[in-house]
């Protein structure tokens, strides 16, 4: 902190008046860095203000000592300063550094065409937002539609989907998930249970609790949770995957070699997590019942027995297999959008980085839509 | 030089991204056998040029033929499939696909296209990588390669099917000096001992008087091609965009 004091303290401006002329003159000496230059930049802009405007000012720096480029930004910085001011501005003579600086930069004019970004109506980006969405859209629908041809290509002929790769992405998409589904769902049941024990308990219903964590859990939080879990694990990891090739020109490549990069790269991880998902929510739907039998019995004084036989009672087959129908369903929108952010990745890292975060929020987003839509037609089949 | 066989006929080719064009009515022919650069300064649209031709994007007007079929027409996935078959492309990376061996990024194409049995492919992936001298290297990962080892073998895998017709996207591109005289070397060899067609997307400048026989000059501002000819023709060209190219200097005329 001294040493940045003692340099500004250093810099010396002292303002006269250009001989026969009614120009002010700004003399600065001193040594100038990317230290101080702020301090020196506003102080002479305090200057500058107590001129009336019209005024013409000149800089004039020959006895400054700079070894970086800070004075060349002091100085086109203070033209504009400046003319903004309404102050005619002149530079009188400047030290080695800043000239070299100044000429080395003034011979690289900024590009001619100006970002249109740049300036634009609120109304404008507005516009341009809903455009991009429209397009945005459009192009999911392109995808979606030769999703479907795809798959429905490769059910006539399963010789040609690469099982081995849907072999080991069941592996990785299903069987590492499982620890973790488990858990997550044996603690959500817990908890559930748990906060609902207290009101079941008021009201002598003590024996309810299987009713609720059953119906809870096959239908909704089963298929949710795995869903989820599989959209922040699998979704995004095959965002990141895609996305990585396609930046790299691997997806160009397998098409010039003839393969459909939808096939080869899509088609496999669709339909792996189609097939894991729904198992997964078995098992979710299993630990989370496990979790509302502990806090049945350790809160609620039921024995394991009481409570599997209301839970026969609660739960049918269709509890269980509208849960799984689900999550074939959100399998297919997790990995779907798992791999279309991935193949409209576009421009480095920093477009990796974007398409897994949005992987992961479209699909998130298109779960719970999607959750919405089937208890609807559930309600209105009169199936719910 | 003798009129020979177009391979490559491009017709008013024009290429827009949203409002920003970035190629406007460019036409020009690729004969049979040459090695044709397209040159010009960054960002002037040589690279996308190059994925016009090999159809990954399509044009927002013109017509691209190679061997006499129209390429943005054929619009369908089989059609361009087709074509596809006949074509090799290096791109800039080299684009191995990182999760798979040397050996079997080369024997992919050959895979998936042929019904060659799997002795077959292997005796092939070995003379292919014998051609761009990394015989032997079947087993190393991607990751495990040098920049100008992963060129070769990307180039190794652009050569698999035999294509009649190989692209190349900045090949030098990152390579040191030698390993790019190398690599322009091997590319000379490719086209002498097989009679492929070539089109080279470049700017150095060393790459280009070595293998370049005709070449094309695209400019960054009028979205068109400034010169066409053979590289010394433009080495001798006066216009002023030509010259700074080729003689290294500032177009204003500076230093």
């Amino acid at each position: 902190m001294s040493k940045d004091q003692d340099q500004s303290t250093a810099v010396n401006v002292s303002v006269g008046q250009v001989e026969g002329t009614g120009r002010i003159r700004l003399q600065l000496t001193g040594p100038i860095s990317f230290a101080n230059v702020d301090k020196v930049r506003s102080r002479l802009i305090e200057e500058l203000r107590t001129l009336p405007s019209g005024q013409e000012v000149e800089l004039e720096m020959g006895g400054v000592l700079c070894r970086d480029s800070s004075t060349a930004g002091l100085v086109t910085r203070l033209e504009h300063d400046s003319t903004e001011m309404g102050l005619e501005w002149h530079l009188g003579e400047l030290d080695s550094t800043t000239r070299t600086m100044l000429a080395l930069s003034k011979g690289h004019p900024a590009h001619g065409e100006a970002d249109p970004q740049q300036d634009r109506s609120p109304i404008e980006a507005f516009g341009d937002m809903i455009l991009e969405a429209t397009a945005d859209l459009r192009v999911l629908i392109i995808f979606i539609g030769r999703v479907v041809s795809s798959l429905l290509w490769s059910l006539t002929h399963p010789g040609k989907i690469r099982w081995r790769e849907v072999a080991a992405l069941i592996q990785r998409t299903g069987a590492e998930a499982l620890p973790i589904v488990a858990l997550l769902s044996l603690l959500v049941g817990l908890v559930t249970a748990f906060s609902s024990a207290i009101q079941l308990r008021q009201f002598g219903a003590n024996i309810f609790i299987a009713d609720l964590v059953g119906i809870g859990m096959t239908r909704e939080m089963g298929p949710l949770l795995a869903a989820i879990l599989l959209t922040g694990r699998s979704g995004s990891a095959f965002a990141a995957e895609i996305g990585t090739m396609k930046i790299s020109d691997e997806v160009d490549a397998l098409t010039v070699m003839g393969i459909q990069p939808l096939d080869y790269l899509v088609l496999p991880r669709i339909l792996a997590v189609m097939l894991t998902l729904p198992l997964l929510t078995l098992f979710a739907d299993a630990a989370g019942i496990l979790g509302g039998m502990i806090i049945a019995i350790a809160s609620l004084d039921l024995t394991p027995l009481s409570f599997l036989q209301q839970l026969q009672k609660a739960i049918g087959v269709w509890d269980v297999f509208s849960g799984m129908l689900k999550a074939f369903f959100f399998g297919i929108l997790v990995a779907g959008t798992g791999c279309f952010r991935g193949m409209e990745t576009m421009g480095g890292a920093l477009g990796v980085g974007r398409s897994t975060t949005a992987s992961v929020v479209t699909g998130i987003f298109l779960i719970v839509l999607a959750d919405s839509i089937f208890v609807i037609l559930f309600h209105y089949l009169g199936v719910g | 030089m003798s009129e020979r066989k177009r391979v490559i006929e491009v017709r008013d080719l024009t290429v827009r991204f949203g409002e920003k064009t970035i190629l406007e009515n460019i036409s020009f022919d690729v004969q049979e056998g040459e090695i044709f650069v397209v040159l010009g300064p960054s960002g002037c649209g040589k690279t996308t040029l190059l994925k016009h031709m090999i159809g990954l994007h399509k044009p927002a007007n013109g017509s691209i033929r190679i061997n006499g079929t129209d390429i943005v027409q054929a619009g369908d996935e089989e059609g361009t499939e087709e074509i596809l078959r006949s074509v090799g492309v290096l791109f800039q990376s080299g684009a191995l696909f990182k999760s798979m061996t040397l050996g079997e990024n080369v024997a992919m194409p050959l895979r998936e296209k042929t019904t060659l049995s799997g002795d077959m492919i292997e005796e092939i992936v070995r003379m292919k990588l014998a051609m761009v001298n990394l015989e032997g290297r079947e087993n190393l990962m991607p990751n495990e390669m040098s920049g100008g080892m992963q060129k070769r073998g990307g180039l190794a895998r652009a050569i698999a099917l035999d294509p009649a017709i190989l692209f190349f996207d900045e090949p030098s591109a990152g390579l040191d000096p030698i390993t790019s005289v190398e690599l322009d070397e091997l590319i000379l060899a490719l086209n002498k001992q097989l009679g492929t067609t070539m089109i080279v997307v470049t700017h150095e400048l060393q790459s280009i008087m070595k293998i370049a026989q005709r070449a094309i000059m695209l400019d960054n501002e009028t979205h068109g091609i400034v010169a066409e000819g053979t590289p010394d023709e433009l080495m001798a060209s006066d216009q002023p965009k030509v010259r700074a190219f080729f003689h290294r200097e500032r177009l204003d005329g500076e230093s």
